[in-house]
């Protein structure tokens, strides 16, 4: 791995393909002798150190599997630490990668030795490996014998025995992992030689037959299928006597040696040779070891899915998938479920075996073995829960004690029915198990499973001097005694943890597992991918296991935001939507225990099931998924863990780049030492790119908040100047995360770039009217400018406060605009002070002040700015004349803004800028918003349109300033199309306050018309956005919107106490009348008494007035109170104008029809039905159906109260 | 030998440096860490006792040799010697850096390599490779310095140089690590030795790069009493 310290980029493609691999001639990987490697034309590669060929092989008689990264290192490196034992490792894939595929580019994804969690595995095609090729020569040769093809079977084994170049692996022989190949491999040539011989004999060279298994016996004398095979070969050459002296060798050898009788079969042979019998039964019987089931290697057959073996498909999987309930509470395991559900199936019919359930810690094995008793309890089966334990702290056979203890308790099975023929050993196939067989047969009767139990917990007490078969006879009771249990009850062994077993425990598991599938009786086994100690026997018993019939191993994997979603259901909090689902499948990466630790966490922080994704983003890593994390980072290299750390600041996606660009190391060692966290799952590949994500956000976070903040802001740093480096994408598309990590250095000696590139993000956001963004953005540039001069914080502040005030946040803005102004003051520039201070001139519909608030301090700053202002500043002096009219507007000395605001206009005009004139003009028609100057506002609004190039935001407030005049009038078409032209406008602009204003508007007209329901949804759409502003007036709109759409129906008495309770503060005088209308319409008249007493009845001459005095009318009518006459005065003249609160919100009908209500209230009847009348034309006219029918009531009234009275003789005056 | 130090506070800005469990390189002779696999690796629930210190930042890199080079410094007068006596391919600058330093600050130690000529990597098999193979291996390496920055001392950072530098060795197909000890260097020798490099007076140098040690660099022989690791 040869990269300098520009090693980036080479310039090739990043799809680019090498021209090896699968194009050219395949690599021949060769076991039969030493360990070999020939690339295509035929050359030796070189495989380097032993190690290095050690981990080669064991790739290699996984192939084409996965061998997780953990079970690599301890097998070869068990007694090093796991970090750097990785590392080492690492290195020594890399230098594989080469050596394999040499002409693989550095940045190219390798093709046959890859990385795929949980560690590595060589991608070769069977054909590929000289074991497979001669293990498949082998069986086909034996067929062909078989069938009476010798000839075949001669010219099959031929090329194939000559792939031999000596002893399998002779290199590696001695390696523990290696030792059950060689022996296989080993069994398999001399099973190939025996066929040949027999090949040979078939074909009539029986001399050459004797010669060949002479030689073979000096290998291995113990054969008497060999033995066979001699005397018939030797009979056949009509050499009797030395073929009874052969058997007499045999009978010799075996009996002085082992004190064993030659095998009945070699009895009958002998016989057949002295009674000269030349029947093919009895001599020419060919005894030919049967060849294993699988090749060599043992990865020809997958053992993922069971149905590859024996019977167990068709007939019960159908009825198993729907039958009952599966494993209730288990989320995203159906498939497993179903799959033991079938296992568990097999079992009646005698059909048992291994079933591995592997997944990661935490990723629900136990409960996928809980919910497998469950089902195994349901279908009858006894059940026999069995745990491992960590550390040497349990005896051997821990996990078979339990077991046998559990099946004893279960109860025995009624008669111990003697299993004969059928015993888990079965009548041995092969000559030696037949031998010890017998053996066993003659003392073993089987006690009960307790007793066997103890005898494993005491140690054997067998007399046999020979260890091997002492554990055999052991292995062979606790076969046969389960075999027995299970013939009366199926049986589920379930053992837990089976990567902590001792390899007692396991040597049993594997001893039982090659018979399992003839008896009822399935071992359900958890375990890891990535064994936690030096497990050597559990790799081995897995590699065995797998190599059983019966045997299958399921994965279990993550869950998917589906399978989250149903978990959230399954536990109850089945509100919370599919973007929570998703938000947590992104911070677990679907690992349960995550997931559960995550909600458990949740559950503390936040009680009840109001769970948001901004909660679960906001969560800090839970401890115990820290710990976990923390501990698969700590068996990583060391630099592969700092690379992991600037990766985990670079973010949860992880430019390769930037990455290389931040650290400077080389794109070829980057990938070499990310790789390790690529096959423990840490981190994933990104599909066809060289960049990498964190698997779980968790994994990130983690990884960040291990860092100190010293280290962290460093980094960031170092990430921002990488960005700046690359120059990858649009400068635009960068700018915020230049902002973050400069931000996040800024500590550390990156101010300036943190400052300016805020600062250039903000304003592209707010060019995108992202103005969030924007906001967010200031406050980074302030942030990281925390120690700068002030005149350059004033700017900031300045652009915080502007943005701030576009999204609403009025009190943040101020608060910003304040301290700029302070500053600003403190350094004495006035022209930061005149920006800062003339932001709340801009255009806007309303005053941003809270209802009657003058903010002093402002107004003293624009008028010290003023007077310092030199003659020839006369855009400034106009921008500080409006905004100083509309500083004013809520004192007393609003009559004196409003004539500021004149004036700002004429200075405005006399430039001859459209915009500083519409903004003057705005000015203008917030500071004289008094009924008395409602014409000249109507005036500058309509002055406001007639500008060219006006912004939209200005335009739509304009336009909303006019529109009461239209409705004052019932103009309503023309009402109708301003608004919808507003509406238009509004869904371009996103802004807040436009987008309460203008729901504001419709809201008003959907009351006019009494549309309740729409008058509802608007308001509360305006509503909505007005909350996000930090303005006055949300609540008490609200309310006032809610009496009026209840009153519109009849009713109004609902909202008493709210209305009561808002309208109790000065500020929300505009509620005081709808409080009183409540009580009265509530029956309370004392209260409205009372309430009139404390608040008075007053109508301040403001935007309010008409609405309010409108609403002190009806109070009048009704109560006596505000005196009517008073009121009449106030309404009579502008008795023609239709209601509107404002800009909009509630709108109402005629003044008429309050006019009328007042002067029947004074007994001036003929006046009122004037009145009356004309209200009720008016309403059917505007076709207002509610208030007409209202104003026909009234009318109704006042003549049956005029009737009435005249018959009680005279009206009152 | 330097003395064995507990302390592990790195003398810059008041940080704890990054864990390092092994202690003086003099001290601990096998590579083992008896604490380095928890013991509780495997139980998600088991809270384990979390790092207090902040987590490590250092990272290997190969630099260009030159004299300017970073770690030049800390290679000292090593370097120069190299660079007038080999052509710039064969010397290979390795530096550790801090990540969580600035990018211009000094590397914390240094180690200075000699490669082998390439070869046209004859094999075991003595057929000769196929012409045109790219990735030539150099199968030695020679350790012609290794130095830890003074401020950095007595953190255990020249094993974890070494360390680092065996890793890319190996990667690169690097068969073995030589090393000359000369007067002065007792303190490489014994770390050396504590990661298992051993007396080399076997098999030396393929003879084409032996005869170019000669005609460089005549006061080096083969016959001195070499350290060598076996990669």
């Amino acid at each position: 791995m040869r990269t300098g310290i520009d090693g980036a980029r080479s310039g090739a493609p990043r799809q680019g393909q090498g021209q090896d691999g699968r194009q050219g001639p395949a690599l021949d990987f060769r076991l039969l002798g030493t360990l070999e490697v020939a690339d295509g034309t035929g050359t030796i590669l070189d495989l380097g150190p032993r190690k290095q060929r050690a981990v080669l092989t064991l790739l290699l008689l996984n192939a084409p599997h996965v061998v997780p990264l953990d079970q690599l290192i301890d097998r070869l490196w068990r007694d090093e630490p796991p970090s750097s034992a990785t590392g080492t490792l690492q290195a020594y894939i890399s230098h594989l990668r080469r050596t394999l595929e040499p002409r693989r580019s550095p940045r190219s994804p390798a093709r046959v030795l890859r990385t795929r969690e949980p560690g590595y595995l060589l991608d070769i095609e069977p054909d590929q490996v000289d074991a497979e090729r001669f293990g498949r020569a082998a069986e086909a040769a034996h067929a062909a014998l078989a069938a009476g093809r010798p000839e075949e079977a001669e010219r099959i084994l031929g090329p194939a025995l000559a792939l031999w170049r000596g002893e399998p692996l002779a290199d590696l022989a001695d390696e523990p992992f290696a030792r059950s190949t060689v022996a296989r491999l080993s069994e398999i040539r001399l099973s190939a030689l025996t066929v040949r011989a027999e090949a040979w004999l078939a074909l009539g060279r029986a001399a050459e037959v004797t010669v060949e298994v002479e030689r073979l016996l000096e290998q291995d004398p113990y054969r008497e299928g060999l033995w066979a095979l001699l005397m018939r070969a030797l009979y056949r050459e009509r050499r009797q006597v030395e073929a009874l002296a052969a058997y007499q060798r045999c009978r010799a050898l075996l009996g002085d040696e082992l004190g064993l009788d030659p095998s009945p079969e070699l009895r009958r042979l002998e016989q057949a040779i002295l009674l000269q019998d030349e029947s093919p039964a009895g001599v020419w019987a060919p005894v030919v070891a049967v060849p294993p089931e699988q090749g060599p290697g043992g990865g020809a057959e997958p053992p993922e899915d069971g149905r590859a073996y024996g019977n167990a498909d068709d007939d019960s999987a159908g009825d198993a998938a729907g039958e009952g309930p599966l494993g209730r509470g288990l989320v995203g395991r159906e498939p497993h479920l179903r799959r033991i559900a079938e296992r568990l199936d097999d079992l009646r019919r005698g059909v048992g075996g291994v079933f591995l359930v592997s997944g990661e810690s935490g990723i629900g094995k136990t409960r996928l073995a809980e919910a497998a008793a469950s089902m195994a309890a349901e279908r009858g089966a006894a059940v026999a829960w069995s745990r491992c334990v960590e550390g040497s702290g349990a005896p051997a056979f821990w996990p078979w004690i339990q077991a046998l203890n559990a099946l004893d308790a279960h109860g025995a099975p009624g008669t111990a029915r003697a299993p004969g023929a059928d015993g888990i050993r079965g009548a041995g196939n092969a000559p030696e198990t037949g031998q010890a067989m017998a053996i066993v047969n003659g003392g073993q009767t089987g006690g009960d499973l307790a007793r066997l139990a103890h005898r494993l917990l005491d140690g054997d007490r067998t007399d046999t001097a020979d260890p091997d078969t002492a554990r055999f006879l052991l292995h062979d009771s606790v076969a046969r005694a389960l075999a027995r249990r299970a013939s009366a009850t199926p049986v589920l062994v379930v053992v837990e943890d089976l990567h902590w077993a001792d390899a007692a425990s396991l040597k049993l598991l594997t001893f039982l597992g090659a018979d399992l599938h003839r008896v009822p009786l399935l071992v359900l086994a958890t375990v890891r991918p990535e064994p936690a100690v030096d497990r050597q026997a559990l790799t081995e018993t897995l590699g065995e296991l797998t190599r059983q019939r019966g045997t299958e191993r399921m994965t279990v994997a993550p869950l998917t935001p589906e399978q989250i979603a149903d978990y959230l259901r399954e536990a109850g909090r089945a509100g919370l939507g599919p973007e929570l689902a998703a938000a947590l499948h992104d911070r677990t990466g679907g690992n349960p225990f995550f997931l559960g630790e995550l909600l458990r966490l949740l559950t503390s922080t936040h009680p009840g099931d109001r769970v948001g994704v901004t909660d679960v983003l906001a969560l800090a890593v839970p401890d115990g998924v820290r710990d976990v994390i923390n501990q698969r980072v700590s068996r990583l290299p060391e630099d592969s863990q700092t690379l992991l750390r600037a990766a985990a600041v670079i973010g949860r996606d992880v430019d390769a780049d930037v990455l290389e660009t931040a650290t400077g190391v080389g794109g070829a060692r980057v990938m070499m030492l990310l790789e390790p966290a690529v096959a423990t799952g840490l981190l994933l590949e990104v599909d066809g790119g060289w960049d990498y994500r964190f698997s779980h956000a968790l994994v990130r976070e983690a990884l960040y908040s291990g860092l100190s903040r010293r280290q962290r802001a460093q980094l960031h740093g170092r990430v921002g100047e990488a960005i700046e480096t690359l120059r990858w994408g649009e400068a635009g598309a960068r700018l915020p995360a230049l902002a973050h990590h400069f931000g996040l250095a800024a500590r550390v000696g990156y101010a300036d770039k943190a400052v300016s590139y805020a600062v250039e993000a903000a304003g592209q956001a707010t060019a995108r009217l992202a103005y969030d963004e924007a906001v967010l953005h200031w406050e980074q540039a302030l942030e990281a400018f925390a120690a700068g001069p002030a005149a350059a914080r004033c700017a900031l502040l300045i652009g915080l406060g502007k943005a701030l005030r576009v999204t609403g946040d009025v009190e943040g803005a101020r608060r910003a605009l304040d301290e700029a102004v302070t500053l600003a003051t403190g350094v004495g520039d006035d022209d930061a002070v005149i920006e800062a201070a003339t932001v709340f001139g801009g255009v806007t519909l309303w005053n941003w002040r809270s209802y009657g608030v003058v903010d002093r301090r402002m107004v003293s700053v624009l008028e010290d700015q003023l007077s310092r202002l030199g003659p020839e500043a006369v855009r400034t002096r106009a921008e500080l004349l409006g905004t100083l009219g509309v500083e004013l507007y809520y004192g007393e000395r609003r009559e004196e803004g409003r004539r500021h605001a004149l004036e700002a206009v004429e200075l405005a005009r006399g430039t001859g800028d459209p915009l500083l004139l519409a903004r003057t003009l705005n000015n203008f028609v917030i500071a004289a918003w008094t009924p008395e100057h409602e014409e000249e506002r109507y005036r500058a609004a309509e002055e406001m349109l007639s500008l060219p190039g006006l912004p939209r935001a200005t335009e739509i407030v304009a336009r909303l300033h006019r529109m009461p005049k239209f409705l004052k009038a019932g103009l309503l078409a023309d009402y109708d199309a301003e608004l919808a032209r507003c509406l238009r406008l509004t869904a371009e602009v996103r802004m807040p306050e436009i987008e309460t204003q203008v729901a504001y508007a419709a809201a008003g007209r959907a009351v006019l018309a009494g549309d309740w329901a729409e008058a509802k949804r608007l308001a509360d759409l305006g509503t909505g956005s007005y909350r996000r502003t930090s303005l006055w007036g949300p609540d008490v709109l609200k309310r006032i919107h809610s009496f009026f759409v209840d009153w519109g129906q009849g009713r109004g008495g609902e909202f008493l106490a709210e209305l009561v309770d808002t309208a109790a503060d000065e500020s929300n005088l505009v509620a005081r009348p709808t409080a009183v209308l409540a009580a009265i319409e509530a029956g309370d008249r004392d209260l409205a008494h009372r309430l009139v007493d404390r608040w008075g009845t007053v109508a301040p001459q403001d935007w309010t007035w008409q609405f309010v005095v409108w609403q002190w009318g009806l109070v009048a009518a009704r109560l006596g109170r505000p005196d009517p006459h008073a009121m009449l005065a106030e309404l009579r003249p502008i008795a023609h104008e239709l209601v509107i609160m404002g800009t909009g919100c509630v709108a109402w009908g005629t003044l008429h029809d309050v006019v009328a209500r007042l002067l029947h209230r004074v007994g001036d009847v003929p006046a009122a039905l004037a009145h009356a009348e004309s209200a009720r034309d008016a309403h059917r006219r505007l076709g207002l159906p509610h208030l007409m029918s209202r104003s026909e009531a009234l009318l109704r009234e006042i003549r049956e109260g005029a009737a009435d009275s005249g018959r009680a003789g005279g009206a009152p005056t | 030998m330097p003395p064995p130090s507990d302390n592990h506070q790195p003398p810059y800005a008041g940080d704890p440096g990054p864990p390092d469990p092994r202690r003086d390189p003099a001290r601990v002779m096998p590579d083992v860490r008896p604490d380095a696999r928890p013991r509780s690796a495997d139980d998600p629930r088991a809270g384990s006792a979390r790092a207090i210190a902040p987590a490590g930042t250092l990272l290997l890199r190969e630099v260009p040799a030159h004299a300017g080079a970073p770690g030049a410094r800390v290679i000292g007068p090593a370097l120069e010697e190299a660079l007038r006596v080999l052509p710039a391919a064969r010397c290979r600058l390795y530096v550790l850096t801090d990540l969580a330093l600035p990018a211009a600050a000094a590397p914390l130690a240094a180690a200075l390599l000699e490669t082998a000529l390439f070869e046209t990597a004859l094999l075991d098999t003595g057929a000769p490779a196929e012409t045109g193979v790219p990735g030539h291996v150099p199968r030695w390496a020679l350790l012609r310095a290794l130095a830890v920055a003074a401020p950095h001392r007595g953190r255990g950072l020249d094993r974890r140089l070494l360390d680092d530098l065996l890793m890319e060795l190996r990667a690169d197909g690097v068969r073995a690590v030589w090393f000359l000890p000369r007067p002065g260097d007792e303190d490489v020798s014994a770390l050396l030795r504590s990661a298992g490099f051993t007396d080399g007076t076997g098999p030396g140098f393929p003879r084409g790069n032996e005869r170019t040690y000669g005609y460089h660099e005549p006061e080096i022989r083969p016959w001195a009493a070499w350290l060598v690791r076996e990669l």
